[in-house]
C-alpha cells in the first residue's frame, strides 16, 4: 500500500470553517497570534507532515516570518492565489481602484515595476491576461524570502477559466509560472474530469491538481463516479482536499476511502491541535 | 451517505437545442452566471454587455467566440438571445428588464429585482409568457431546503414563531460605490442583504402582511447599518429578523433562522440544520438530528463559487425548456421589494405597516 503525504491546511487559520460562522469566528481569534500558527505546523511537521498550503493572506505572512526566524522543522510551501475572499471584500469596501492600491502598496518597487511594464505593453498589443498574470505576480512576490513548492492557482479561477473554455489561459498561467516566477503551477479544482478533459489539449501540465475527495462525494462534480473514474485515468500528482469536509466526515471513513484511491499522492488536512493532527496522519497512513 | 449528482433534467425531458444566452454586467456574479451558462447542456453564451472599457476591451480579447457589446441596448437587438441575464447594480434594472421583457426574452435578474414596489408593478405590467427569475441563490442551498422539506412535511407540527438574522462583517467605515449611495442603492443593509432574507420567509412561511421596522446607521451617512423587524405572516406566524451588515465575526454572511414548532425546534444557517425534535417523523428522528451542507448538497454538473448559483441556473432552463413555472418568479420576488418598502415606512413614521403586493398581471 502506497504511503500518503500529509499536507497541512490553511483554512482554520484564517477564519474559515466549513461547519459554521461561530467555529470560523473563534478559530480566526485564536490564530490572530501567529506563534499559535507556528505551534500547529511545528507539531504538524512532528506527525509526518510535509507541506502547508498557505495564502496571501496578512496573518500568513506574519506567520512565516516566525518560520524564517525561529523554524527548527522543514515544510513545502503550496501557495494559493489569487486571495479570492480578501478581494470579494475589499471590492465590496473600496471598488475595484481600492484593490488595486492594496495590491500595489504591498509591493517592492522592482516587482511593481515589472507588473506595469508588462501589464503595459500587454495592453498595447490588446492582450489582457498579462495584466491579470501580472497581479498574481505581484501577490507572489510578497513571498520572495520563502520556499515556494507551487504556486496554486484558486478553485474559482481555474473552474471559472475552464467554464468559459479558457484552458489556453490555465496553459499561460502554468507556463508564466514556470518562466517568470521560477516556481512550479499548480491548479485547484472541484471539477476534476473537466479540467483532466481540458489537460489533454494543453502543452503544459500543472505540477498537482488539488480537489475534492470525500467518501460522500461533496464537492466532487459532476459526480463522485465520475470522479473517480478521471483520478483513475489521470496521471499526474493529485492532492486530496476536504477529505473530512470540514469535520462533518469521520476520520476512519475518509481515511479508507481516499487510501483506495491509488492516483491520490497527498492529501490536504486543516486541523488545529496535535492530537487531530497526529491522527489524521496515523489515518491516512493506515497506521491506525 | 452519499450525494447524488444533479439531474440533468433538460437532458432528460425535452429534445430541445441550446438557448441562446446574453449577459449585461461582466463583474463577478455576471462572470459567474456567464461561465455556468456557457457549461451547460442546454444553453450557450453568446453575448455580454459590459460598459467598463477595459473590461470589455479585455472580454473581446479572451473570449472570441462571444459578442461583447458597451451597450446593452445594441446586444438586445443585434443578437437572436432567448435569455437575457442582468447583473448590473440594481438602479438599471428596470430600464434593463422591461427592454429585455419587451423584446420577449426570458430574463434572470441579480438581486433585488428593483429599486421598490412601484418599480416592481411597472415591471411586472411587460410580462407576456416569458419565465422570469430574480437570483436569490438561498432558495436553492441544501439546508433551507431541508428546512423547507420539513415544515411541508407538517413533522413538527406548524411553525409557531420564528427569530432571524443576517449577518456579515463588511462596513466599518463610510464607504464608496453605489451600494452606500442611497439614490442608485435604495437603501442600506435592508435593500442590500435583506432582501435575501424576506425572499427566504417568503419561501418557508408564505406572504407576510406587517411589518415593524427600526434601523439605525452607525458608520454609513443616509443608508442604515441595522434594522429590527417584526414581521406578521399571512398565517398569524410571528417573527423577528435582524440584520447587519456592521456586526464582526462574520467573514462571509450568515442568515440563521431558530424556528420554534409544536413538537420541536430548528436551527439552519447556509453550512448546517439542527433540528431537535420531541417525535419521530418522515424526515426527522426524535432527538437530535444535526446535519451538515456536506451531507446535503449535490453534486453538480459545473460548481463555480458554489454549488447553489448552477442549480439556480439550471432550474430557470429546466423552467423554459418545460414551460415550468419558476419558483422565485418576478411575481413572488416582487414581495420582497413591497416588504422592504413597508420596513422603510416603518421606521420613517415609528409604526407598523401592512405590507402590499404589487398586483399580479
Amino acid at each position: 500500500m502506497k504511503t500518503l503525504q500529509m499536507i497541512l491546511g490553511h483554512n482554520q487559520f484564517i477564519g474559515v470553517d466549513h461547519r459554521s460562522e461561530e467555529r470560523a469566528w473563534d478559530k480566526s481569534v485564536h490564530f490572530s497570534n501567529p506563534s499559535r500558527i507556528f505551534e500547529v505546523a511545528q507539531a504538524a511537521s512532528e506527525s509526518g507532515y510535509k507541506g502547508m498550503m498557505i495564502e496571501p493572506h496578512p496573518r500568513m505572512l506574519d506567520f512565516l516570518k516566525l518560520y524564517h526566524r525561529h523554524g527548527t522543522f522543514k515544510m513545502r510551501f503550496y501557495l494559493q492565489v489569487p486571495y479570492i475572499q480578501g478581494y470579494v471584500q475589499r471590492m465590496g469596501q473600496s471598488g475595484i481602484k481600492g484593490l488595486i492600491w492594496d495590491l500595489m502598496i504591498k509591493s517592492r518597487p522592482s516587482d511593481l515595476f515589472n507588473a506595469c511594464v508588462r501589464s503595459g505593453i500587454g495592453i498595447l498589443r490588446n492582450e489582457y491576461l498579462p495584466l491579470v498574470l501580472s497581479g498574481l505576480a505581484l501577490e507572489v512576490s510578497q513571498f520572495k524570502d520563502y520556499e515556494i513548492e507551487s504556486v496554486l492557482l484558486h478553485n474559482v479561477a481555474t473552474d471559472l477559466l475552464l467554464s468559459l473554455g479558457l484552458q489556453d489561459s490555465l496553459d499561460d498561467f502554468i507556463h508564466f509560472s514556470h518562466d517568470i516566477l521560477g516556481i512550479r503551477a499548480g491548479l485547484v479544482t472541484v471539477n476534476f474530469p473537466l479540467l483532466a478533459s481540458a489537460l489533454s489539449g494543453m502543452s503544459s501540465s500543472p505540477s498537482v491538481i488539488v480537489t475534492p475527495v470525500n467518501p460522500a462525494g461533496f464537492d466532487m462534480n459532476p459526480s463522485k463516479d465520475a470522479v473517480e473514474r478521471a483520478l483513475q485515468a489521470y496521471r499526474g500528482e493529485i492532492m486530496a482536499m476536504n477529505v473530512l469536509g470540514g469535520g462533518a466526515f469521520s476520520v476512519s471513513e475518509s481515511a479508507s476511502y481516499v487510501r483506495t484511491l491509488q492516483r491520490v499522492q497527498s492529501v490536504l488536512i486543516g486541523a488545529s491541535t496535535k492530537e487531530h493532527l497526529a491522527e489524521c496522519a496515523k489515518s491516512f497512513r493506515g497506521e491506525a | 451517505m452519499g450525494i447524488e449528482p444533479l439531474t440533468d433534467h433538460c437532458q432528460r425531458e425535452n429534445g430541445l437545442g441550446s438557448l441562446n444566452v446574453g449577459v449585461i454586467g461582466a463583474g463577478k456574479m455576471g462572470l459567474l452566471h456567464a461561465g455556468i451558462f456557457n457549461s451547460a447542456t442546454h444553453s450557450r453564451l453568446i453575448s455580454i454587455a459590459e460598459k467598463g472599457p477595459l473590461v470589455s476591451r479585455a472580454l473581446r480579447s479572451l473570449l472570441p467566440h462571444v459578442r461583447v457589446y458597451n451597450d446593452y441596448s445594441e446586444m438586445l437587438d443585434n443578437e437572436a438571445l432567448d435569455v437575457v441575464v442582468i447583473c448590473t447594480p440594481v438602479f438599471l434594472h428596470k430600464s434593463m428588464v422591461e427592454s429585455a421583457l419587451e423584446r420577449r426574452k426570458h430574463v434572470l435578474v441579480e438581486k433585488p429585482l428593483a429599486m421598490d414596489a412601484l418599480q416592481c408593478q411597472s415591471i411586472l405590467e411587460r410580462i407576456e409568457n416569458q419565465k422570469t427569475m430574480v437570483a436569490y441563490c438561498r432558495r436553492f442551498m441544501p439546508t433551507y431546503q431541508h428546512l423547507k422539506r420539513i415544515i411541508d412535511s407538517g413533522d413538527l407540527g406548524p411553525p409557531s414563531s420564528y427569530m432571524a438574522h443576517l449577518f456579515v462583517s463588511q462596513v466599518f467605515s463610510q464607504l464608496s460605490g453605489w451600494q452606500y449611495d442611497v439614490g442608485r442603492s435604495g437603501g442600506g443593509v435592508m435593500m442590500d442583504l435583506g432582501c435575501h432574507a424576506i425572499d427566504l420567509l417568503h419561501y418557508l412561511f408564505g406572504d407576510i402582511v406587517s411589518v415593524n421596522s427600526r434601523g439605525f446607521s452607525q458608520y454609513s451617512n443616509a443608508i442604515e447599518d441595522f434594522v429590527s423587524s417584526d414581521l406578521e405572516s399571512s398565517d398569524n406566524l410571528r417573527g423577528h429578523l435582524d440584520l447587519s451588515w456592521s456586526v464582526k465575526g462574520f467573514r462571509v454572511p450568515e442568515l440563521k433562522l431558530i424556528v420554534d414548532f409544536e413538537n420541536g425546534v430548528i436551527t439552519v444557517t447556509e453550512k448546517y440544520i439542527d433540528i431537535t425534535s420531541k417525535v419521530d417523523g418522515r424526515l426527522v428522528s426524535k432527538g437530535r438530528n444535526l446535519r451538515f451542507r456536506q451531507e446535503l448538497a449535490v453534486s453538480v454538473p459545473i460548481n463555480i463559487g458554489g454549488p447553489e448559483y448552477t442549480i439556480e441556473d439550471m432550474d430557470f432552463l429546466d423552467c423554459i425548456l418545460n414551460d415550468r413555472e419558476p419558483l422565485c418568479n418576478f411575481y413572488e420576488s416582487s414581495k420582497v421589494n413591497a416588504v422592504i418598502d413597508a420596513g422603510y415606512s416603518s421606521m420613517s413614521s415609528g409604526q407598523s405597516r401592512i405590507v402590499e403586493y404589487p398586483r399580479r398581471r
